[in-house]
């Protein structure tokens, strides 16, 4: 005997237990007078959480896809235009070819030029 | 009865065979109710505290971990059992502060041993620690399970109670075993 611990277990081991002699009867008596539980019968209570819980858990995947699916195609269609075919480009690109300022340049020049012919002829006395 | 012996008669008793389980309670009764008396209940509390933490454990046995020995399921238990009977009698301060209690009719620990003066040193849950890793051998791994504790924790809180008593016992000249500590 060395050390604290060796001493403690030495002194432990001689310490008798004193148990009444009507203790364990007394238990073994409440055990028998209590519910028999076993272990198989423990387990039957799973098996119908266990298909409680797949039928909420297949209804929460399909709950989320339709979830999904709904959500996702709405801001698509605000957000994002249809693409516009190549005629509607081709109107607008000479609609804004009519609208150039070169063009209002050209008829201000023809009408400059309209407006000095006459001038001229009315300068000729013949 | 060694320890794959009562995992072999623990799983009889979870199939439901009622001999099996009489055995386990003839042969963990003693040391349970050793245990009880030791770390402070009275005899009476003992014997209430040991039938129903067997009731409870026959109830549960299916749930019973064999990765664990049958006595440190049970000693989890028991310890449950006795900090509910504790705190149904508003006696709870008692088994978590301050030291432990002395049981009351015969008291089991020899006067002036190395036990009856850990008991009168040492915070109550440090002797509880001090007699399931002694007394019951149970490893530090499993004081914690049976307390409820981190195993770290009980490690450190069992080298802090070895200490402390190692010292006590070494300032105290008229204590005889102080002369074998090295």
């Amino acid at each position: 005997m060395n050390d604290l611990g060796h001493q403690l277990r030495d002194e432990a081991r001689r310490i008798r237990p004193q148990v009444p002699s009507a203790l364990a009867p007394r238990i073994r008596a409440a055990i028998a007078a209590a519910p028999v539980v076993t272990s198989s019968a423990q387990r039957i209570a799973w098996l119908p959480l266990a298909i409680a819980a797949s039928v909420l858990l297949a209804a929460g995947i399909a709950w989320l896809a339709r979830s999904a699916t709904a959500e996702s195609a709405s801001p698509l269609a605000v957000v994002v235009p249809a693409p516009p075919g190549i005629t509607d480009l081709m109107r607008a690109a000479s609609a804004a070819r009519e609208q150039a300022p070169q063009h209002d340049e050209w008829n201000a020049l023809q009408a400059d030029l309209a407006a000095a012919a006459r001038t001229v002829r009315g300068a000729i006395p013949f | 009865m060694d320890l794959a012996d009562d995992r072999r008669i623990a799983k009889l008793a979870a199939a439901g065979d009622a001999a099996a389980f009489a055995m386990l309670v003839e042969s963990h009764l003693p040391r349970l109710h050793r245990w009880l008396v030791g770390t402070g209940s009275s005899h009476h509390d003992a014997e209430d505290a040991a039938q129903e933490a067997f009731l409870r454990a026959h109830a549960a046995i299916a749930r019973y971990d064999p990765r664990w020995a049958f006595s440190t399921w049970l000693f989890t238990i028991a310890h449950r059992v006795r900090i509910d009977l504790a705190a149904r009698r508003r006696d709870h301060a008692q088994l978590d502060e301050g030291h432990a209690a002395l049981p009351t009719g015969d008291d089991p620990l020899p006067d002036g041993g190395l036990w009856s003066r850990a008991r009168a040193i040492l915070p109550a849950d440090d002797y509880h620690i001090l007699w399931l890793h002694y007394a019951e051998d149970q490893p530090p791994s499993a004081v914690a399970r049976i307390l409820g504790i981190n195993a770290i924790a009980a490690r450190v809180r069992l080298h802090r109670a070895r200490k402390r008593l190692e010292t006590a016992l070494r300032s105290d000249p008229n204590f005889s075993p102080v002369e074998a500590l090295p």
